[in-house]
């Protein structure tokens, strides 16, 4: 069925895309969009397109029969659809729809667009649509002043970095007869990192401190407890294990050591299998690591990303794993 | 692609729509299409209400097909408005029976715009466009109901509003827009209805005027000429043994060619103009030599008037009627007026050949057969005694005796011939029921006659009419305010207000609706391009030409603009009270009134404390009110259902305190 039904329009929506990109570019290219009377587009709906087919055909009834009653049918649709298109009109106008973020999303996930909505007067039946995909597509039956959030996924999957499309506000109130949108076309780019792919993580550092323990350094601390040592006397009595000492009558002081975290180095080249495999492979280290706190390095065939930790330097190693795009760059 | 949140009522409105419209058709359609159009939409309702899955594809399309079948092999491809509506009405519910997503929906609801208009080709009656503008309104409430998810109620209030917002613009353009010829000639819908026929042949017959089916109007311009009124429609020259028939001689050649026919020695009788109800035939009505200005209609040499196209809709024409002429008939036309090819009545042939040796001259001729029908007592009867055979006229003539308008114009007809006094036999309709309020003649199909129109030297046509003897009565006002066959008559009619005229109530109730159904016709179906023209002329004189497009232009634009302006005006949004707060507005406005009251400042519990001390009798219910408006509105309990009727009861026990 849907295969059906993208075909036919093809040639139509690549000839209305190429008209609307020349004329629309600037005007929709904001974060925020106010509906106005020069954003606001407004045509009869497919609905609408049959309704007038039907209202010429009553009006040539009308016009043979001589007949009075058709005649006024005939009227009576045209007017409504001309009301409908003002109804359309001033149901949309007033609406504010705001861009929020983009919350990219690990591969086969979908990232996810956020808006804030919010209308001055009362907007009815609003559908929001990505890059006239209705399956990338919200529906919201009323929008009044208090301003709420939507959602909605984008029809990415794969591994990538992409630019946002442009998103349709579109309205089909009242009866459906008119269709009412407009666009916002928001400058910026979402990733789909890579799918995770479990691989141990020992295998693939490059140690740099021979005094390592599963490749990370110990250096005396106080965030861990490693052993016991004999008490000596300039060592003070805070760190004195009192248990040992009522079991043993022993005065015994606990050590403590921070498991200071060990330079790491994730390499696409060590990685095994395909590219996007050895991506997924390295999206799994940057998280892992950033998780232990473990200052790493990324090193992909193109691009070294230098040492470094925390939650931006995770964002940037992803993001360089999504849009990768070959060994040979 | 959104989900349809209404789907049950969409489908129950939908099938309502469709047994009005099946119910509206079953006059229309074979039995057993009706049977099928209902099933469908019983079955749709069915599934609906049972939640059972909608019949998959291939069933649909093998039953589609059946039914496609069935349809033509009933209806037959000849009538081709009804087989269009029936294919229309079948595949909309072949299609709800099917429709599973919005877009389906949307189709159907597309389509019953255009069958409901359909409708009007059958019937433009005032009950029709009731129900029709009902349904339309439902359609539109189901259109909206495939866009929100309202219920059915709301939809219905919003598209009324728009359909009563949009109705005056439309009934402006109705007006005003310059009514266009057709484009081009359609068949018009075939409509089954009794009334006069082709041939008169009333031998068969045993039932007779049982339509009280309205056939025309007639509006005299001055005091309406002197009863009786014989609508002249149809005349039958040929006597095939037993029924009149129209020759095709008479059918094809009697154009009028000659323009002098309306001499200045012609005498002008009435002028009037007819609304006549949409028929299939071509025929129309007038009386005596009748001639019309009017577009669609043409007058035929012998005074007969025609539609011009056949159009199953009302028709409205002026008629000015004039007295037949006296100039003498040639020979071709008196051989074939007295022209007989079958004289098997002997016994009639004897009796008017003695007749005609009693008497002198024509006009002698006349009379003593007119006396002759009165001597021997014949009867006039609705339910006549059918006879067969090849004399049936000497049956009716010296056995029957009894008999309708047919026997005795077809017998006196045949003897005039015997006797070489040429005759012919017109059918129409007698009379009418006179309105004085708007000097109309309401003719039905009840009023259905026929007589003989006899050449009479130096007289010219005249009419005979032997009921005119045998049932004078019959002959002033119509058959309904006919004392003597009145019982017969109302025996005969089938079911209707006419049957019940005899309660003076509702005897004035028919009268009132005749005269709404009256006014209907003529303004509202009968608004045609003369009448337009007529009545732009009267609001603009002469600047027609420029100040109606001007006009139109004007008024539509600056409706649309009025519209828009009332939709973006910014509204002030009603505050919504807590109905407890709305009681105590109510108790307010009370104490208000009887002057109990302080001024504003005073909180409510205050206020209902003033007002117990200022009416002592009322002090307990104000109280209690006071408590149970503290606890709603400040000890946050819950305004239930019981505090609502409590506050109810407390209002209306503190209102009717004295």
């Amino acid at each position: 069925m849907p295969s059906k039904k993208s075909k036919r329009p093809n040639i139509f929506a690549s000839l209305k895309r190429t008209v609307f990109d020349k004329f629309l570019k600037h005007k929709h290219q904001k974060n925020s969009i106010t509906l106005e009377h020069n954003t606001i587009y407004v045509l009869p709906s497919s609905l609408g397109w049959y309704f007038i087919i039907v209202a010429i055909l009553n009006f040539v009834m009308g016009i043979n029969y001589q007949n009075n009653l058709i005649l006024i049918m005939s009227y009576l649709m045209f007017v409504v659809i001309v009301l409908a298109v003002f109804m359309g009109y001033s149901n949309a106008k007033g609406l504010t729809v705001t861009f929020d973020k983009v919350l990219p999303s690990f591969s086969p996930q979908q990232p996810i667009l956020k808006l804030y909505l919010h209308s001055n007067s009362i907007c009815q039946s609003l559908s929001i649509t990505y890059n006239n995909d209705f399956k990338a597509s919200t529906h919201h039956d009323e929008i009044s002043n208090k301003s709420i959030s939507s959602s909605l996924p984008l029809p990415y999957e794969t591994r990538g970095c992409y630019k946002l499309e442009r998103i349709k506000i579109a309205s089909n109130y009242p009866f459906g007869l008119v269709s009412v949108w407009s666009y916002l076309q928001v400058q910026t780019k979402t990733f789909v990192y890579p799918a995770h792919e479990y691989v141990l993580s020992d295998a693939h550092i490059s140690s740099q401190d021979e005094n390592t323990q599963n490749g990370m350094t110990e250096k005396s601390g106080t965030e861990e407890f490693d052993n016991l040592l004999i008490h000596q006397p300039e060592m003070g009595l805070s760190r004195i294990s009192w248990k040992h000492f009522a079991k043993t009558k022993q005065l015994l002081v606990k050590d403590f050591v921070d498991f200071k975290a060990t330079d790491a180095l994730f390499d696409f080249d060590l990685m095994s299998g395909a590219t996007e495999q050895r991506l997924s492979q390295l999206c799994y280290l940057v998280c892992e690591a950033t998780e232990h706190n473990t200052p790493f390095m990324l090193k992909l065939p193109s691009k070294l990303i230098s040492i470094n930790t925390g939650q931006t330097h995770k964002q940037h190693c992803l993001e360089c794993l999504s849009s990768f795009a070959g060994e040979k760059q | 692609m959104i989900e349809l949140k209404n789907e049950k009522v969409i489908n129950f409105s939908l099938c309502f729509i469709y047994a009005c419209l099946i119910l509206f058709f079953t006059a229309h359609l074979p039995l057993p299409f009706i049977s099928v159009l209902a099933g469908l939409c019983l079955w749709n309702a069915v599934i609906t209400a049972k939640n059972i899955a909608k019949p998959n594809a291939w069933l649909a399309n093998i039953l589609a097909a059946g039914a496609l079948g069935l349809m033509i092999f009933t209806i037959g491809m000849s009538d081709t408005v009804i087989l269009f509506v029936a294919m229309l009405l079948l595949s909309s519910l072949f299609k709800l029976l099917q429709a599973k997503n919005k877009k389906h929906y949307q189709v159907i609801t597309t389509l019953t715009f255009f069958l409901l208009s359909s409708v009007y080709l059958f019937s433009q009656t005032i009950f029709t466009t009731a129900v029709v503008s009902f349904l339309y309104v439902i359609n539109f409430s189901v259109m909206g109901l495939l866009e929100s998810k309202h219920n059915l109620k709301i939809s219905a209030k919003q598209s009324s509003k728009l359909l009563l917002m949009a109705l005056p613009l439309a009934v402006f353009l109705l007006l005003f827009l310059p009514k266009m010829p057709a484009f081009w000639q359609l068949p018009g819908p075939k409509l089954a209805k009794t009334g006069l026929s082709e041939q008169v042949d009333p031998f068969d017959i045993a039932k007779l005027s049982n339509s009280d089916e309205l056939v025309f109007r007639a509006t005299f311009n001055n005091p309406p000429p002197a009863t009786p009124y014989y609508w002249r429609a149809i005349i039958h020259d040929e006597f095939n043994g037993n029924a009149w028939l129209t020759s095709d001689f008479l059918r094809y050649s009697n154009q009028q060619t000659n323009q002098n026919v309306i001499s200045e020695k012609s005498i002008l009788i009435a002028n009037y103009s007819v609304i006549a109800e949409p028929a299939t035939q071509k025929w129309l009505y007038g009386l005596t030599y009748s001639t019309s200005n009017s577009k669609n209609v043409s007058a035929n040499a012998l005074g007969l008037l025609r539609k011009n196209s056949y159009q199953a809709k009302s028709l409205q024409y002026d008629v000015a009627s004039y007295q037949f002429s006296v100039d003498s008939l040639n020979e071709f036309e008196r051989n074939r007026y007295t022209f007989l090819s079958l004289k098997q009545n002997i016994k009639t042939n004897k009796f008017a050949l003695q007749l005609k040796e009693q008497v002198t001259n024509e006009q002698a001729f006349y009379d003593a057969l007119l006396a002759y029908f009165v001597e021997q007592n014949f009867t006039y009867t609705l339910t006549p005694t059918p006879m067969s055979g090849d004399n049936t006229l000497d049956q009716f003539l010296f056995d029957n005796k009894r008999g309708f308008c047919g026997h005795y114009a077809s017998a006196a007809a045949y003897i005039f011939r015997v006797a070489g006094i040429p005759a012919r036999v017109v059918s129409g309709y007698l009379g009418g029921e006179y309105n004085s309020d708007n000097n109309t003649l309401t003719v039905r199909q009840y009023d259905a006659h026929a007589w003989v129109e006899v050449y009479l030297q130096n007289t010219g046509w005249t009419i005979f009419d032997a009921t005119a003897v045998v049932a004078p009565e019959r002959l002033n006002g119509s058959l309904s305010q006919n004392q003597e066959l009145n019982e017969e008559f109302k025996n005969n009619l089938d079911f209707g207000l006419v049957s019940l005229s005899k309660f003076a109530a509702i005897n004035w109730l028919r009268l009132e609706l005749e005269q709404l159904d009256y006014q209907w016709s003529s303004w509202v179906l009968g608004f045609d391009q003369e009448k337009q023209n007529d009545f732009l002329k009267s609001i603009f004189g002469n600047k027609k030409s420029w100040m109606v497009p001007l006009v139109v232009l004007i008024t539509a634009g600056l409706s649309f603009a009025i519209y828009f302006v009332y939709l973006n005006w910014p509204k002030a949004k009603p505050v919504k009270l807590p109905p407890i707060v709305k009681a105590y507005k109510e108790v307010f406005d009370w104490g208000n009134k009887n002057k109990i009251t302080l001024a504003d400042s005073l909180s409510p519990s205050q206020q209902l404390d003033h007002m117990a001390k200022q009416r002592p009798n009322a002090s307990k219910e104000l109280i209690e009110f006071k408590q149970l408006f503290e606890n709603s509105r400040y000890a946050n309990k819950p305004f239930t259902k019981e505090r609502k009727t409590k506050a109810k009861d407390l209002i209306k026990l503190i209102k009717s305190s004295k």
